[in-house]
């Protein structure tokens, strides 16, 4: 059955018709061209399509469109500002060879940021259990793990700034 | 030491921001105005007679434009062995095997069609064991090829073995197996065919190989009875590789059928599921090895015989003997070596290329004996494995040249960081294996090389078009690099195109770890064309001889001051009557040699090596395994790019372990058990281990700037330096892959004294214990 | 991968939810999390033609502690349970056990307690695709009349409950309340399950779950869940165990144990209570013996319904019993309120 749901995309109001039985993924790409949440494998159990609803990380391969109603969505194509600066995290990933082939990268990115979002200073095990939804065959998690720890740890100056003066970019 | 400014920087992938902002567009991204959705029906049978395809039913589906079953296709084979139709006819040979497809206006509709078609099955007696298969009353699985033996015979005997076997002080003699593990590329298969009016064809595709897909996809136009046409393929961005790219796939093949046939693009794009069942995992094998010493330690001989399960068809998996060779002849100083492969037909899945192309499965037997050889003969197994190191100079018995050759230094390193002098603790233990692979190529082909163009703009802006492939490595980076560095400009003054064969010249294809060394090569030698160009010009504007030119951040220096911009100088050349155009090309084959009817020949430019460490923690109870600490050491030559080099070897690192521990594709009587992550044990952030790479630079004077290959090597000894360390730690040797808690216990109780291991749940049978 | 159409139902209150129940009956399914119910949807195990969505029901996500219970909504998201500041010192077997489910975070966040609970039994030759299942006869659980998990076949389904946190949940004692239109009952958290493969639950149609009570800690109990895995997330457990004990400090008071993973549902061994019963704390002996216990009563279920061997699977039951039997004593004998009660 088709309903009208209206919900913020990316820090933009939407409203769109939709149908009951789809998924928030199959909306997101195949409908508003949202190609940047990947479908890995449609199950729940790689997290390439992670997204933040109303902040939380969620596999939306799993999750009804229609329960965006009312909500607050973002994807990796809202993360940047406005103005096109990166989001701290999304540079760290870039600076820390966070990234190699990219497919499982949107994901990892929003799950980080659910995470410092709630947990501004997480230990190593706090990284490794925020990333556990998220699989990678490229990088080991390794480098994944040291682009949130530089965040984290203010390694890198720059981003301070940005953080500082811009605060969550939301 | 040599300066640079760009070498041996940390420097960022240069599609990290696409991929970091949702912009990279892979396959599952691509969309064609009309296209169809293609999607394959697979057998229900491991080994059957095709009585019927009724598509009636499915035909009459709204929304399905194409069927296509086996009797409605040319003749077309794919893979080396030329035994693999897109779609079968008559019979099939696994559960993988493809008995119609469909094209229609959605996924759903076609999926729907799919499960309207009507088979008439008759089925066969089925063959899974490969050793089973060599009986001769085994079923067959080509009935016209009159054996299950693969007529590819892999056989060197270099020395004498027996001679030295009679000599040696120490002997083992070991069996060990190894099953199937699978790419798991987070981006799934997938393929978008596009025929033009003109009979020109488009394919978009997951692929390591496109110069050689071209050549693929241009047989199957031939088949369809179109010749001289264009193929074009256009590689999105993949979502990983690890060899699993290297060859082309029915799916590929059906897409073009498909389109053909419609007249309309067709994408087919596989779901995780399929991923699972229809692509082409590591080659299981079984491996006889004994292996000897003298008094001293030194080795004598090394002797192994391989059964190498090809399943129903045969792709780049059935060849993975000739890589295997080169730790068998060469991985230490070993005199006198044997080694025998059979690949046998059985009605599993195919096997393909996956990261290290055999070199895992024979270092996993090869380092397992190195350990045991080591204990018989009472010698440290650090000390062993140094009194037996390869060195620069060494020629192996296989004609291997050994020229930079930095293995006892990484023994060494893993030695000093991992600290096998430590006090034990019940439970633990330490392990250590090293590797040898190709580093400068590997001439598989006639041909081993890769073309590079490159042009500059007005502004020092530079286009490099490269035949190599990036699927998610960093090919496209390291080239960057190469060209900043030789051009005197900047990474980011430097775009390298990569993804598409009407602009991209010829390459083999991103195997054998050859890119940075081959692809790099190529493009230096580019760059330099256009370097010594643009020093010659530059002399003649400023009055300053050549020699005393630099070429550096974008301008030439005299006496360490900038004289004259680059972009200034490049504009002049455009603005200057009888003007030049700064464009350079380069092919570049690397001299190493293709293997003579003996085997004999060195495959690679140089080799790679590198040691593993690793201290793990046994959970007597339960058999589980868990690692301390690990400890990567690499010769690589010189490190490009040291962040993607550490990549490289986090990500095989872990690559490895899950091929130790926890994965496998479990195939119960030809059909895969466990096709999604739950069941398939890919290893998790909370499983990621802190390895530390150790990178040991000996500067190659063959590779670019020094550098030597290093995509596979990651991968290659971490089996069994981990089976090793479960000896150290709890006395158990396991001989067979993956090592889950099930076998480890098994052993241990073994060990202690326990009788039964248990029933086997597939086979039903009695597990032999460790 | 899209899903067939049904009609979504978002009831606004617990009376609108049941109502809709009533009338739907059989042919409608609850969407809590959805993180068990859209993988089934989508394998083609179940096309329900409604579906009854509970996020908008805020009364089913309350958290809250009573003089003696702690009380959780069925639809309480796994993450906010977690983030209930008394679970972890409190219920620390049943933190453990939230903990060890799917990946924390992700599925966290969209996976419910009474989804946990609720879950359908699996089974190797069952949780596949319609494509896999094709190729085989129609199971038990499917609807036909074969057992593949049994060796001989079986007219039973014999299905494995993998529900994380029932085992401890069982263990402690907690109960479950269920409504319908026309009840109320609140049961023990042991009669949710049926043991039939089939149909593991004992709700009727149109019942659901909406609250787990949790007894609040007593002086010296102590609670421990365990659970083997091959991996350290999105896994399923090759053994659970949830246990419970209650020491004055020298001696057992009481001991209860449930093993997850290994039967068609949550595996209460009875038989420990009184084996533990009076035996001295830190008796190992008396450990090994429920253990034994526990590993016998776990073989007779155990079916081929994992990817992992039988015989392993039985052995571990001995192995995990002992390890959550011994954390939950520790815990029980540092629980402070025990020198208070001396």
């Amino acid at each position: 059955m088709s309903r009208e749901i209206k919900f913020i995309l990316n820090g933009n109001p939407i409203c769109i018709a939709i149908e009951e039985h789809w998924t928030l993924l199959y909306l997101l790409r195949e409908k508003l061209g949202l190609t940047g949440t990947k479908e890995g494998c449609g199950r729940g159990e790689c997290g390439a399509c992670t997204v933040l609803v109303d902040g939380l990380a969620i596999n939306s391969c799993l999750y009804f469109a229609v329960e965006t109603d009312g909500k607050n969505i973002l994807t990796i194509e809202g993360l940047a500002a406005e103005d096109g600066s990166l989001h701290p995290l999304q540079k760290s990933f870039i600076e820390n060879g966070g990234i190699q082939c990219g497919f499982c990268t949107p994901g990892m990115i929003l799950s980080a940021k659910a995470l410092l979002d709630e947990n501004p200073r997480p230990t190593e095990t706090d990284i490794k259990q925020a990333l556990a939804g998220n699989l990678c065959r490229c990088t080991g998690y390794v480098q994944i793990i040291e682009s949130i720890e530089a965040v984290v740890d203010k390694r890198i100056e720059d981003i301070n700034v940005v953080v500082r003066e811009t605060g969550d970019s939301d | 030491m040599e300066e640079f400014t760009v070498i041996g920087k940390r420097i960022s992938k240069v599609d990290a921001v696409d991929k970091a902002t949702g912009r990279a567009l892979y396959i599952q991204d691509f969309k064609l105005p009309g296209m169809l959705y293609g999607r394959i029906l697979y057998s229900k049978y491991p080994h059957a007679r095709i009585i019927k395809v009724d598509t009636e039913k499915a035909k009459a589906l709204p929304g399905v434009v194409t069927i296509l079953t086996g009797e409605d296709i040319p003749p077309i084979r794919l893979g080396v062995y030329k035994d693999n139709p897109p779609l079968k006819s008559g019979k099939v040979r696994s559960c993988r095997d493809e008995v119609a497809a469909v094209a229609a206006l959605d996924p759903e509709i076609a999926k729907e069609a799919i499960d309207l078609i009507e088979v008439t099955y008759e089925a066969l007696p089925a063959i899974f064991d490969p050793e089973e298969a060599l009986k001769p009353e085994a079923p067959l699985v080509h009935e016209d090829h009159k054996t299950n033996v693969l007529k590819m015979p892999w056989n060197l005997h270099y020395g004498d073995v027996e001679a030295a076997r009679l000599e040696a002080a120490f002997n083992v003699q070991e069996r060990f197996t190894t099953t199937w593990v699978t790419h798991c590329c987070m981006g799934t298969s997938g393929a978008i065919a596009d025929v033009d009016n003109s009979n020109n064809l488009t394919v978009y595709t997951n692929t390591q190989i496109p110069s050689l897909a071209q050549k693929d996809f241009q047989e199957t136009l031939k088949a369809l009875g179109v010749k001289d046409r264009r193929v074009r393929v256009i590689k999105p961005s993949i979502g990983g590789g690890f060899g699993s790219k290297l060859d082309t796939y029915a799916y590929e093949h059906l897409a073009i059928l498909l389109a053909w046939h419609a007249r309309r693009p067709v994408k087919i794009l596989f779901e995780r599921e399929e991923e699972f069942l229809a692509t082409s995992p590591r080659q299981p094998t079984v491996t006889y090895i004994s292996m000897g010493c003298d008094r001293e330690g030194k080795l004598l001989y090394r002797d192994m015989s391989m059964v190498l399960d090809n399943g129903a068809y045969t792709s780049w998996g059935a060849t993975t003997p000739s890589v295997m060779m080169m730790p068998i002849t060469s991985l230490y100083r070993v005199p006198n070596v044997r080694y025998t492969a059979k690949c046998v037909y059985t009605n599993n899945t195919y096997c393909q290329a996956m990261r290290g192309y055999g070199n895992p499965q024979a270092t996993f037997a090869i380092e397992s004996a190195i350990d045991m050889l080591a204990e018989a003969a009472d010698i440290d197994r650090v000390e062993f494995r140094r009194i037996n190191s390869n060195r620069p100079g060494d020629v192996t018995p296989q004609g291997l040249r050994i020229t930079s050759c930095g293995l006892p230094e990484c023994i060494d390193a893993v030695s000093k960081n991992l600290d096998f002098g430590q006090p034990r603790e019940k439970g633990i233990g330490t392990g250590l294996a090293s590797l040898i692979h190709v580093g400068g190529g590997a001439r598989i082909y006639k041909s081993d090389g890769c073309g590079t163009m490159i042009k500059m703009d007005d502004y020092g802006k530079v286009d490099v078009f490269t035949g190599a492939s990036d699927m998610g490595q960093g090919a496209d980076t390291v080239i960057a690099q190469i060209v900043a560095e030789e051009l005197g400009v900047k990474v980011e003054d430097i775009h390298v195109f990569h993804q598409d064969t009407d602009i991209c010249p010829w390459d083999v294809g991103a195997h054998a770890s050859r890119t940075t060394f081959v692809a790099g090569n190529s493009a230096l030698g580019a760059a330099r064309k256009i370097r010594l160009r643009l020093l010659a010009m530059a002399s003649k504007a400023t009055g300053v001889s050549e020699d005393k030119l630099v070429l550096k951040d974008r301008a030439f220096f005299a006496e360490g001051s900038p004289i004259l911009p680059l972009p200034k100088l490049l504009r002049s050349s455009h603005f200057t009557p009888k003007g030049q155009m700064m464009m350079a090309d380069n092919f570049y084959d690397p001299e190493n040699e293709n293997m003579g009817r003996d085997f004999r020949g060195n495959m690679s430019a140089t080799y790679s090596f590198g040691t593993h460490g690793v201290r793990v923690k046994v959970d007597e109870a339960t058999g589980k395994v868990e690692i301390l600490d690990y400890i990567a050491a690499h010769d690589v030559g010189r490190a490009i790019n040291p962040m993607l080099l550490d990549g490289q070897v986090h990500g095989g690192v872990l690559m490895g372990v899950g091929y130790a521990l926890t994965e496998q594709v479990i195939l119960e009587n030809g059909r895969n058990m466990n096709p999604d992550f739950r069941d398939y044990k890919l290893l998790t952030a909370m499983d990621a281990i802190h390895s530390k790479p150790i990178v040991i630079e000996t500067v190659d004077e063959k590779g670019p700037f020094g550098a030597k290959g290093i995509g596979e090597p990651g991968c290659v000894p971490t089996a069994p330096a981990i089976a090793n360390a479960i000896y150290d730690a709890v006395g158990v040797r396991i001989r067979d892959l993956p090592i889950t808690p099930e076998k480890v216990l098994a052993a241990i109780k073994k060990k202690k004294g326990a009788v039964s291991c248990g029933i086997d749940v597939f086979t039903q049978k009695e597990q032999p214990c460790e | 991968m899209r899903l067939p159409p049904f009609t979504y139902n978002r009831p606004q209150d617990l009376d609108e939810a049941l109502e809709l129940l009533n009338a739907y009956g059989k042919d409608c399914k609850i969407l809590a999390g959805g993180t068990d119910l859209l993988v089934r949807m989508k394998q083609g195990l179940v096309a329900p033609m409604n579906l009854i969505s509970l996020k908008a029901l805020s009364e089913l996500a309350e958290i809250r502690e009573t003089a003696t219970d702690l009380k959780i909504g069925a639809a309480a998201k796994l993450s906010d349970i977690l983030a209930y500041q008394p679970v972890q010192g409190r219920w620390p077997g049943l933190f453990e056990s939230i903990k060890a489910i799917g990946a924390p975070s992700i599925q966290h966040f969209s996976g419910t307690i009474g989804g946990n609970l609720c879950q359908d039994n699996r089974c190797q030759f069952y949780n596949q695709s319609r494509s896999f299942r094709r190729a085989r006869q129609t199971c038990n659980k499917a609807g036909g009349s074969t057992c593949f998990a049994w060796k001989g076949g079986s007219d039973k389904c014999h299905s494995v409950c993998q529900s994380d946190t029932a085992p401890i949940l069982i263990a402690m004692g907690a109960k479950v309340v269920i409504k319908s239109r026309q009840e109320t009952r609140a049961i023990p958290l042991e009669e949710l399950y049926s043991s039939i493969g089939e149909h593991p639950l004992t709700l009727g149609d149109n019942e659901m779950l909406t609250e787990i009570l949790v007894p609040v800690r007593a002086p010296g109990d102590g609670s421990a869940f365990e659970k083997l895995a091959y991996r350290s997330a999105i896994d399923y457990a090759v053994v659970s165990a949830g246990a419970f004990v209650q020491t004055d400090g020298n001696q057992m008071l009481k001991a209860s144990l449930v093993i997850g993973a290994v039967a068609r549902g949550p595996l209460t061994i009875a038989t420990i209570e009184k084996t533990l019963e009076d035996r001295p704390v830190g008796d190992e002996q008396a450990i090994d013996e429920a253990a034994k216990e526990a590993m016998n009563a776990a073989e007779a279920f155990m079916a081929n319904n994992m990817t992992q061997p039988v015989e392993y699977r039985t052995q571990m039951v001995s192995v995990i019993t002992k390890r959550a039997l011994k954390l939950a004593t520790k815990r029980a004998l540092s629980n402070k309120e025990v020198s208070e009660a001396k």
